[in-house]
């Protein structure tokens, strides 16, 4: 016979060992805050909007869920297969008493996992056509308020300065200063080209950074700037300082430029370009007017010869008072073209001047030229007796060879 | 005027003297006047300028920063 020796026990539900498991991991600081890496695997996207799946290794597995609100925010496909690395907390799934990462975020790993983002991402974008053609807006031509949004530090904001400076400095430049890079800059930048919509004097925006490596670029690449671009009213130029690669930026913005110089001068007309245009309307202003003046004096010969002699004489005089006018107007333009004229003569004169023989005679070599006016380069060209000019900085001898002298 | 209605009403003004199309003679000298003077000044602008720039932070960021992010993250 058997005596049974009553045993205390202390009885949990389910749920109580589940809470006391979870309470245990909670008070586990390294718990709250782990980076996992692993392969993904079992990948579910029920239509909640949650993202479901287990994260393996060669000997282990852990089940991992990233709620709607962050699995809003991936910025690419995931995928089974693949290795990623996921950052949150380890937490318990009372229901069916499994713990499992409970992820804020998720990194690819391996090879080309930025550029794989960026392909997702480009084809995505492409596919809503906020690359297409027809979305481009033309650039003005004659820009009065540029608005420049980069780093109010970097090279990117003197190279566009000097180059509007340098070709068209009657515009006005209208900076919105940002980070370019970091996790806060494509904030910022969305902000600022926001802003500077509100404003409503801005005719062109150019956007953009000098260059670096992919990695200080990827603002360029973000979804939330490439919406921002495309939303824009004012065109934009995209101007991120790299000439092989595009960004999404560039690709959305009105037009691209492969670096912020190139930006400064597709933004602007040129002045000597403008200054040439000018000269020869001002040629043609005075051309029109002397072709009319012929007419006029061909009316007044022709006047003379048919009218009455009153009549002649009030016509006479109104046309040559007229005439009279249009020359001294026409004087005054021939004036101002021969200003224009002379100051290009003048700084032409001076470039030409270090190239001339004449500063080369000035510095005492001397020209010879034999009686044909051949330029004489060697004495075997002459025989004694031969006579030859010689040209100076200042006037010029005739000698006459005494002996050849070879080398 | 703008620099570009300058340029535009300078490039009107010469075709207009150049059209054969009779033209008062008034006019046609008035128009001769102007459109010098119109060289002039563009000329003058384009090299007397010194670019102006200006940060437009402050004057820009009022009310802004009332803006929830999240409508930007949700896209437009």
């Amino acid at each position: 016979m058997q005596l049974e020796i009553p045993i205390p026990r202390t009885i949990y539900s389910v749920s109580q060992i589940n809470n006391t498991i979870g309470r245990i991991l909670q008070q586990q600081p390294q718990l709250r805050n782990v980076w996992v890496k692993g392969q993904i695997s079992n990948l579910s996207h029920p239509n909640s909007g949650h993202i479901y799946f287990s994260l393996k290794d060669e000997s282990g597995i852990i089940k991992g869920v990233m709620f709607r609100s962050n699995a809003s925010k991936l910025q690419f496909q995931l995928r089974d297969g693949e290795e990623v690395l996921v950052q949150g907390k380890i937490d318990i799934y009372a229901a069916s008493s499994h713990y499992q990462i409970n992820i804020n975020t998720i990194e690819p790993l391996g090879e080309g996992a930025l550029q794989r983002a960026f392909d997702e991402l480009k084809q995505k974008l492409a596919e809503e056509g906020l690359f297409n053609d027809v979305h481009k807006k033309p650039l003005p031509r004659y820009p009065q308020k540029i608005g420049v949004i980069t780093s109010a530090t970097g090279a990117a904001i003197q190279d566009i300065y000097h180059g509007i400076q340098k070709r068209y400095p009657i515009a006005e430049l209208l900076l919105y200063p940002t980070l370019v890079q970091g996790d806060n800059a494509p904030r910022q930048i969305v902000k600022a080209i926001r802003a500077m919509n509100r404003r409503k004097d801005i005719q062109v925006l150019i956007v953009g950074r000098g260059g670096g490596s992919i990695e200080d670029l990827w603002t360029f690449n973000e979804e939330v700037v490439a919406r921002a671009i495309f939303a824009s009213e004012i065109p934009i130029i995209s101007a991120v300082g790299h000439e092989t690669d595009f960004t999404i930026s560039d690709l959305v913005a009105d037009h691209r430029s492969p670096t912020p110089t190139a930006a400064a001068e597709h933004v602007v007309p040129d002045k000597d370009e403008l200054i040439t245009q000018l000269g020869q309307w001002l040629k043609r202003l005075a051309n029109a007017s002397q072709n009319r003046l012929g007419v006029l004096k061909g009316v007044l010969t022709d006047l003379n010869s048919r009218l009455s002699p009153e009549r002649r004489r009030d016509a006479i005089n109104n046309l040559s008072q007229s005439i009279d006018d249009l020359e001294a107007a026409y004087q005054r333009a021939i004036t101002e073209k021969l200003k224009t004229e002379s100051n290009n003569l003048q700084a032409m004169s001076a470039r030409l001047h270090g190239v001339s023989p004449l500063a080369t005679l000035e510095r005492g070599y001397s020209i010879s030229r034999n009686m044909s006016g051949e330029i004489i380069t060697s004495s075997s060209q002459l025989t004694k007796g031969d006579e030859l000019d010689v040209t100076l900085s200042k006037g010029s001898l005739r000698c006459t060879v005494d002996e050849c002298l070879t080398e | 005027m703008t620099f570009e209605e300058k340029l535009e009403r300078l490039k009107k003004i010469v075709e207009d003297l150049e059209s054969p199309e009779t033209m008062e003679l008034d006019t046609s000298l008035n128009l001769f006047e102007e459109g010098v003077g119109l060289v002039r000044s563009c000329k003058e602008l384009l090299e007397q300028a010194e670019l102006r720039i200006q940060n437009v932070t402050e004057q820009v960021t009022e009310g802004d920063d009332s803006e929830p992010m999240q409508d930007i993250e949700n896209g437009e």
